[in-house]
């Protein structure tokens, strides 16, 4: 029982402070955007298997090691519920747990198709719409339209779009900065990232870590490309281009809100010469520590698991 | 918010191109003749016509029985408001699409200006 307690306490240190910690090791270690969307995807994903090791721990305080499936368990349920105090609430709490895992796999199903779907009639237009173009050497989307705009669209067929607009308003340099930007979207796949940190915050609601890593990560993919296009291409044009692109919205300022990473803080950021991060070593330390950290709450919950696994009783249940 | 799409159909679509490509106003049995492929039923593109209308997309005169119709706004702009409104769909979509630069409030843009004032152009190399 106590190594149960052990893991719970880290799983929901982890849920609350990891959004603490993550900071804290960022701002000590000086890391880098890659390095901190690094450790942002390894928290997300080590929530998600520490909850997952606490849920099956007490799927196997209810069942036991033999898992008939899912009626069985329903079955033990409703058992253990008429049984005892301590019977009703792990029955209570695996069935939240349970209604949490089907909630999961309803939004990631639901999303995964309304992106397929949105990904099709996007290609479908720009393939009516737009005209293949070679800037830089590298093929775009050309769209015509006056109003300045480039972005990519990952997966097949899709790439870097940019507008008419976009092509007036920009030097030859500046568009090099903007698609250097746009590539290392591509190249470091950073829509799987910010998918995947909106998917768990849309899935489980209100939980501090998934919240602010819904925050950070689209903030971090910016500052990465950013990095990117400003050590290929240069900093200043780069900044000239965000300056060019950058056109007051039609929409209302509540829509605003919602768009990733704000591009005066991405000015700010590049005029910044500190931006550069601590030294090597510096940032090598604060990086491995963080993740240590992050990698003890899954392994208490893993081995706890094993334990109670390993030591319940067979189960107890005929259909 | 008015409706102006990008929400129109292909059919809305091919008949707003006729319109564009005629150049001219058109009454609905001429449209319908420069449909190509299949020829829907006159009271169809009838129907499509007046949702374009109801939608803001062409506007109608009448001479003698006769409605004719021409497109308010031009292909560029129709253009435009698909490939804007690609960007500007709801929620989870976004997550799909990673912008250069997000929409941003007018103010904002300003301080922006402000702060590029200092930093010098590079050359094209």
């Amino acid at each position: 029982m106590t190594a149960v307690a052990v893991a719970l306490a880290a799983a929901l240190l982890l849920t609350v402070a990891g959004p603490a910690l993550l900071g804290r090791a960022a701002h000590a270690g000086g890391l880098r955007p890659g390095a901190m969307l690094g450790l942002w995807t390894l928290a997300t994903a080590t929530w998600l298997l520490t909850w997952g090791a606490m849920l099956a721990m007490l799927v196997a305080e209810v069942m036991g090691p033999g898992i008939k499936g899912f009626v069985t368990a329903c079955v033990t349920l409703i058992q253990a519920m008429r049984g005892n105090g301590a019977g009703t609430a792990i029955a209570v709490l695996a069935l939240l747990t349970a209604a949490a895992l089907a909630r999961f796999g309803w939004v990631v199903l639901r999303r995964s198709r309304d992106t397929a779907r949105w990904r099709r009639d996007h290609h479908r237009r720009l393939t009516a719409r737009a005209r293949r173009r070679t800037l830089a050497g590298r093929p775009v989307w050309l769209v015509d339209t006056d109003r300045p705009d480039a972005y990519c669209v990952p997966g097949r067929g899709a790439g870097v779009v940019v507008t008419r607009g976009a092509l007036d308003a920009l030097s030859a340099k500046e568009m090099r900065a903007v698609l250097a930007h746009e590539q290392a979207h591509l190249r470091g796949r950073h829509h799987l990232l910010v998918s995947w940190a909106r998917l768990l915050n849309a899935a489980f609601p209100g939980v501090p870590l998934l919240r602010a890593a819904a925050r950070e990560v689209p903030v971090l993919v910016e500052w990465a490309a950013d990095d990117h296009a400003a050590r290929s291409v240069g900093a200043a044009s780069l900044l000239h281009a965000l300056g060019a692109m950058a056109v007051p919205a039609e929409r209302s300022p509540e829509a605003l809100a919602a768009s990733g990473a704000c591009t005066l803080q991405r000015a700010r950021r590049l005029l910044d010469p500190s931006r550069a991060g601590g030294d090597l070593r510096r940032r090598a330390v604060a990086a491995g520590a963080a993740a240590v950290l992050l990698l003890a709450p899954p392994a208490l919950a893993l081995g706890s698991a094993a334990i109670t696994v390993a030591t319940s009783p067979p189960c107890a249940c005929t259909l | 918010m008015e409706d102006t799409g990008p929400g129109l159909g292909p059919l809305e679509a091919s008949v707003l191109d006729v319109l564009w490509d005629a150049g001219e106003e058109m009454s609905v049995r001429r449209v319908v003749d420069a449909l190509p492929g299949r020829t829907p039923a006159y009271t169809t593109i009838s129907t499509v016509l007046e949702n374009l209308r109801r939608k803001g997309w062409v506007d109608r005169r009448r001479t003698g029985r006769v409605w004719f119709y021409r497109p308010l706004r031009d292909r560029a702009s129709y253009a435009a408001r698909r490939m804007h409104g690609a960007l500007t769909d709801s929620g989870d979509s976004r997550a799909a699409l990673l912008r250069f630069v997000g929409d941003m409030s007018p103010e904002d843009v300003d301080v922006l200006r402000t702060l590029l004032a200092d930093v010098p152009k590079e050359a094209d190399s």
